[in-house]
């Protein structure tokens, strides 16, 4: 019956004659597993187109919506894991192989005459697969994505002449959007796929018309083995190895979840894709105006370079210790990316650390004693009122400049013992619990030179409060939701306004823990203690201290995440008062002062869960967690391995 | 039957290696496909959310509640569609009994889903589609409905009433979460 069929078939269509031409082929030599780079860069090229259509029934390409359509897929949807984890690392597997193939095709000589079109079609792929590397990073819109458009986009904008046409043209206008979004979605998606099938399709009819290469030895090529099956089956090996490959690092190693974008977190160091880290260490050696040399002198350089090869290297000897000077050139170029891309991954790990650096080239150097008080400004809470070079709290007046209001020592230690000897109406609590050296210590901080700015944006509030050190309790009036009080308060602040209890946008973000716990460090540790483990005292609450979030308070705890990071997003959005007489601090409303944006508070949220034990994206499973299922795959693997290899044993032994 | 007659005059003694290397390509074809396909058909088999939003609505100051009399509230319910969060308007049907005591009923009838209504003339909720009635209390006085009417969790937090929304089965005796 199938004959019958596959007869009607080939009487009205040659596709018995169409696998011949595509598999009946010697190979000079015979198969090799050398010669499977390239079906292995097209098995994984075909995983991306099929992982890609099928991210596209979840993902939208909205500025708005894109990050949380795509922790949608990868948190909610079955296999979406999996789904987005093979497209993420096929993408690095793609520029891998392509490069591998390269270096395989290099060696051997194979772009020698008259294979001149396949390498340069060749040469167009390279291309084509860094563009769709660098558009589809940008598609979630996160933090990552963003800021690699950002820098990209930029670096466009660098090439003389054309450079700001080109960058206006790539996003649409002169702001990064959603007009940028969309043609990044296009690119990705429809135009740069396109053209790259077609360009595989010639790349593969020009191999198929010359054939194989074969050993560059005549000894060797003697010998020589069919492409069916014995090269196929070589390949097909290699692309289960790939495809386990791939499973195992979508399973362990999950693509991160950087946060959704934001303009203003200046808190990030942008770091391209590992594949592009080369690029980025070579600009650190182009300062200024020589920049252009690195971005875009060097990589025509090297495209053409790769373009002139064929032409460049024209004797017919194809053995590689016959061509030492083109042999020694592509493994100092091979090295050289090698060395670039390992500095540029291990440079600048802690980059996050300038954004805390003083703006002005001055040095402020603190005395030992002052040091020591800097210490005390933080775990006592001083930071949650006051603020001090653009840090800290609005309820009480900025500190930085009380060196320069002609305060002596004496007058701020008679302000920390009884805050109401300035001033009868300051709300300051006194801090009586401090000894008198500690007193000293905090007092010599406070009057030590401070820097003015600090690259934290600054709350605008905190600055208009400046000049009226006396009069803390009634300047922050102005600010409805926050922590406010009256100036005649013996009320206390036991109840504010009518509060929303409900969640804001940042409890349905997923943030990133580590970028949660720097946010964490510069605005809550101040209050909360050193990985949330509380500890800081708080005059006037009840419990006497400021509550620890490690762990957290039980009626807002949560395993499930969603409904953990909504019980505590309320709090960071619409702060809190602490139950008691007239607590000293208290919970700032962060989201409704604009303090942090939306994106930040879902860092936090993500950082604070984590230190609960609770991974903010987590995956809903049905059937397997992603561990089961790459055990499941790679036992059904193994299996099917061993059980060929005791097969190809018995039949050794029979013949 | 072998794909392709690639078979040659003279290489009977290589079929025996030729044949197992078609085995090979053939059995690691179909695992890359089942790993492959599998989690593909799965996944448009829909997401698995499994908790559904738990925010509590605010419906109006508790002291604006009449006492013994059935009023309708409307409010905003946030409702999650995928990745995305939809806010409308719903309501419900409030009966405070004093001042810590309030039943909060779900406008939709037990029996088939219509929304009814009070009729404070006879001090009924009737359902219009098949004459359910219950009374203030929620329970059925006459008519095709199942079960008493669906009663919503509530709370109060700063003198302000709040309600959980939720929809459950119609058509069911018992009352089961949709």
């Amino acid at each position: 019956m199938a004959t019958k069929i596959w007869q009607w078939i080939n009487d009205r269509m040659p596709v018995a004659k169409m696998l011949q031409l595509g598999l009946d082929e010697e190979i000079p030599g015979g198969s090799s597993f050398f010669f499977t780079l390239g079906s292995a860069t097209l098995f994984v090229f075909i995983i991306q187109i099929v992982t890609g259509i099928w991210q596209l029934f979840y993902y939208v390409p909205t500025v708005d919506h894109a990050y949380d359509s795509l922790n949608y897929l990868r948190l909610f949807v079955p296999y979406g894991w999996l789904i987005h984890g093979l497209h993420y690392w096929g993408a690095s597997a793609m520029v891998v192989l392509v490069g591998l193939h390269m270096l395989r095709v290099f060696v051997w000589g194979a772009y020698k005459k008259p294979r001149e079109m396949t390498w340069l079609i060749g040469v167009l792929l390279l291309l084509i697969t860094v563009g769709m590397s660098f558009t589809g990073a940008v598609l979630p819109w996160d933090e990552r994505g963003y800021w690699a458009a950002v820098v990209g986009t930029s670096l466009a904008g660098t090439i003389p002449f054309v450079g700001s046409g080109l960058k206006f043209f790539i996003i649409g206008g002169n702001m990064l959007g959603q007009v940028a979004l969309s043609r990044f979605f296009i690119l990705h998606t429809a135009i740069i796929p396109g053209i790259a099938m077609i360009m595989i399709a010639a790349h593969i009819i020009a191999f198929r018309k010359f054939g194989s290469v074969g050993p560059w030895t005549e000894e060797k090529r003697k010998k020589s083995g069919a492409f069916w099956p014995d090269q196929v089956s070589k390949d097909i090996i290699v692309a289960a190895v790939l495809l386990l490959l791939l499973v195992l690092l979508s399973a362990f190693k999950a693509p991160p979840f950087t946060g959704p974008a934001d303009a203003l977190d200046a808190s990030i160091t942008p770091k391209p894709e590992w594949n592009f880290l080369f690029l980025y260490q070579a600009l650190k050696f182009f300062p200024g105006s020589l920049e252009v040399i690195g971005t875009v002198g060097i990589p025509t350089l090297v495209i053409l370079i790769f373009i002139a090869l064929p032409f460049i290297d024209r004797q017919t000897d194809r053995n590689p210790l016959k061509r030492p000077a083109f042999m020694i050139g592509g493994f100092v170029f091979v090295i050289l990316v090698l060395t670039l891309t390992i500095i540029g991954y291990n440079s600048n790990e802690k980059g996050t650390e300038v954004s805390v650096k003083p703006v002005s080239k001055k040095l402020f150097k603190l005395s030992t004693s002052a040091a020591e008080g800097k210490q005390l400004f933080a775990t006592y809470g001083c930071i949650a009122c006051h603020s001090m070079s653009g840090q800290g709290g609005t309820i009480g007046p900025v500190l930085t400049n009380e060196s320069q209001k002609g305060r002596t020592k004496d007058w701020v230690l008679a302000q920390l013992k009884d805050p109401k000897s300035h001033n009868p109406k300051s709300i300051m609590p006194a801090f009586t619990m401090l000894n008198d050296a500690q007193l000293g210590e905090l007092a010599d901080f406070v009057l030590s030179e401070h820097p003015a700015t600090s690259d934290n944006p600054v709350n605008p509030s905190a600055t208009s409060n400046q000049a009226k050190p006396d009069n803390n309790a009634s300047t922050t009036s102005d600010q409805n939701n926050s922590a406010q009080t009256n100036a005649d308060t013996n009320q206390t602040v036991t109840k504010r306004e009518a509060k929303p209890i409900t969640p804001g946008p940042a409890a349905d973000m997923i943030g990133n823990v580590s970028h949660g716990a720097l946010l964490f460090q510069q605005d809550c540790e101040s209050c909360h203690g050193t990985n949330g483990k509380g500890g800081v005292p708080n005059p006037g609450s009840l419990s006497g201290q400021v509550p620890s979030l490690n762990p957290i308070r039980k009626n807002l705890y949560s395993t499930e995440p969603q409904t953990f990071a909504n019980n505590i997003d309320v709090i960071i959005q619409h702060g809190a008062v602490p139950a008691g007489s007239n607590p000293a601090l208290q919970m700032f409303d962060y989201g409704d002062s604009h303090t942090l944006t939306q994106q930040q508070i879902a860092h936090l949220e993500a950082y604070i869960l984590n230190l609960n034990g609770v991974n903010r994206a987590q995956i809903e499973v049905t059937a397997f967690t992603p561990k089961q299922y790459f055990v499941i795959t790679a036992g059904i693997f193994l299996g099917a391995s061993i059980i060929l290899l005791l097969i190809g044993l018995t039949k050794k032994n029979r013949s | 039957m072998s794909l392709i007659d690639d078979i040659k005059p003279g290489e009977s003694k290589t079929i025996p290696r030729r044949h197992f290397l078609k085995i090979i390509t053939g059995i690691f074809s179909g695992f890359i496909t089942l790993t492959l396909a599998i989690p593909l058909i799965e996944s448009l088999f829909g997401s698995v959310i499994k908790t559904k939003n738990k925010i509590f609505s605010k419906l109006t100051a508790y002291n604006a509640i009449p006492e013994d009399k059935p009023v309708n509230l409307t409010f905003l319910i946030t409702e999650d569609d995928a990745f995305i969060k939809n806010v409308q308007p719903e309501n419900v049907w409030v009966v405070k009994k004093s001042d810590s005591e309030a039943k909060v009923f779900s406008p939709v009838c037990p029996h088939l889903g219509c929304r009814y209504t009070w009729h404070a003339d006879q001090k009924l909720f009737i359902c219009p589609c098949h004459n359910s009635v219950f009374n203030a209390e929620g329970q059925v006085v006459s008519g095709p409905a199942p079960r008493p009417l669906d009663t919503l969790p509530t709370k109060v937090k700063d003198d302000n009433l709040y309600v959980l929304w939720e929809r459950f089965k119609p058509g069911i005796p018992k009352k089961e979460i949709i």
